[in-house]
């Protein structure tokens, strides 16, 4: 009698705890799924087509090196990143490796990304996960000769990769570093708004100073506290609105890539951490 | 700043928003067919695809009808939601019909 109720006792405990974990998986999820927005990710792992399944992959990053085909990053086992182990996913962003140990090419950006916190990452992965795996094959990367090969992609990394390390910085507030993370790291902002050298490789000290010749040739703009080209006009709240539904201090509505930023991206963030954002960028000296 | 609560006032909104659902209104005839005259920011798919263009601003337009319902009401997150409809409308024809602005 006694030995069954300890039992069911303690099935009781073990359906309890499986529901606990259940929700803190859900929790990791929702987290995952946060991020997974504010990293941009469905922006470029979606292909443009209105039937085209969220993160399934196939958009064509036209960019002056050549044509880039984002993967399928849903869990589906051949087409997808279905048998990627934790290890596998960090070392992507951390390394900018696949699970062969084949480098990327920088269009994926862990030149930023390897500033993510490690739980976040894994939060992420965690989202991704939960999501209906798509089985859709992507096309090789459409790119000159001599990039052809992934050894390009390794050499680009030897002259041009330095993993980057998010340090806050204390003498700031911390919506300051909040907006500094989500700028330079998880929203990888500079990867459009930033110039780029000859090989691609992000020109540090033109740091969102905008890129006359974006992705997809479009013009990107400055975003430093510039008043005549950037945007030192704006107020905290004109640049939080913009994140929010896309529309500028003139009333105007923007449309081109960012449209797609917004849609896909800072609209879904909490209005404290589009503050954030406002705040970090509006501490950019001005430069153009 | 009406619609982001900075400032109240909802007379003005009300006719503001009127103002915006009147013009967009207007859309429909800004691009009769032969009007793709060069140094313009709008993009030939207007004229290539004017089923596809017509249904962007019908969207604009019920979107903006909605909004003026909404500055009527005076119902602060009706108003904020209703704008946010409209700037998507803005977006969806900018982001096909327009020039991409720097």
């Amino acid at each position: 009698m006694i030995a069954s109720g300890a039992r069911r006792l303690a099935i009781a405990a073990g359906l309890l705890l499986q529901g606990a974990a259940g929700a803190a998986d859900d929790d990791l999820i929702a987290q995952g799924k946060y991020l997974i927005h504010a990293g941009g990710c469905i922006t470029c792992h979606t292909e443009d087509a209105d039937d085209a399944v969220p993160l399934a992959g196939g958009y064509a990053l036209q960019s002056p090196f050549g044509t880039f085909y984002a993967p399928n990053i849903t869990p589906d086992k051949e087409t997808g990143i279905g048998n990627w182990s934790d290890e596998d996913f960090l070392r992507a962003f951390y390394e900018g490796t696949n699970p062969e140990g084949d480098a990327y090419f920088p269009a994926f950006p862990y030149t930023a990304y390897s500033g993510v916190r490690q739980d976040e990452l894994l939060a992420m992965k965690a989202y991704l996960f939960s999501l209906e795996p798509v089985r859709k094959e992507i096309p090789e990367h459409d790119l000159p000769a001599f990039m052809s090969s992934r050894l390009a992609a390794r050499a680009w990394q030897l002259s041009y990769f330095e993993p980057a390390r998010f340090e806050p910085d204390t003498t700031n507030s911390s919506a300051w570093n909040r907006g500094a993370y989500l700028v330079r790291h998880l929203g990888h902002c500079g990867e459009c708004h930033t110039p780029r050298g000859t090989l691609g490789a992000l020109l540090r000290e033109k740091e969102l100073t905008g890129n006359p010749e974006g992705a997809d040739g479009e013009s990107i703009p400055n975003i430093t506290g510039d008043r005549k080209d950037g945007i030192g006009k704006w107020s905290l709240s004109d640049i939080e609105y913009f994140l929010d539904i896309g529309m500028l201090p003139d009333g105007d509505f923007t449309g081109g890539s960012m449209s797609d930023v917004i849609e896909d991206n800072t609209s879904h963030l909490t209005p404290e951490d589009r503050m954030a954002i406002a705040t970090y960028l509006k501490s950019l000296l001005p430069a153009d | 700043m009406h619609v982001r609560g900075l400032v109240d006032g909802q007379e003005f909104l009300v006719k503001h928003a009127n103002g915006l659902a009147n013009g967009v209104s207007e859309l429909q005839h800004l691009f009769p067919a032969g009007s793709n005259v060069e140094d313009s920011d709008a993009l030939p798919v207007i004229w290539e695809k004017p089923e596809e263009f017509a249904a962007a601003i019908d969207k604009a337009v019920a979107a903006t009808q909605k909004f003026v319902a909404a500055a009527e009401s005076g119902d602060k997150e009706a108003i904020s939601s209703a704008f946010r409809e409209v700037g998507g409308s803005c977006r969806g024809c900018h982001d096909t019909f327009r020039v991409p602005q720097d």
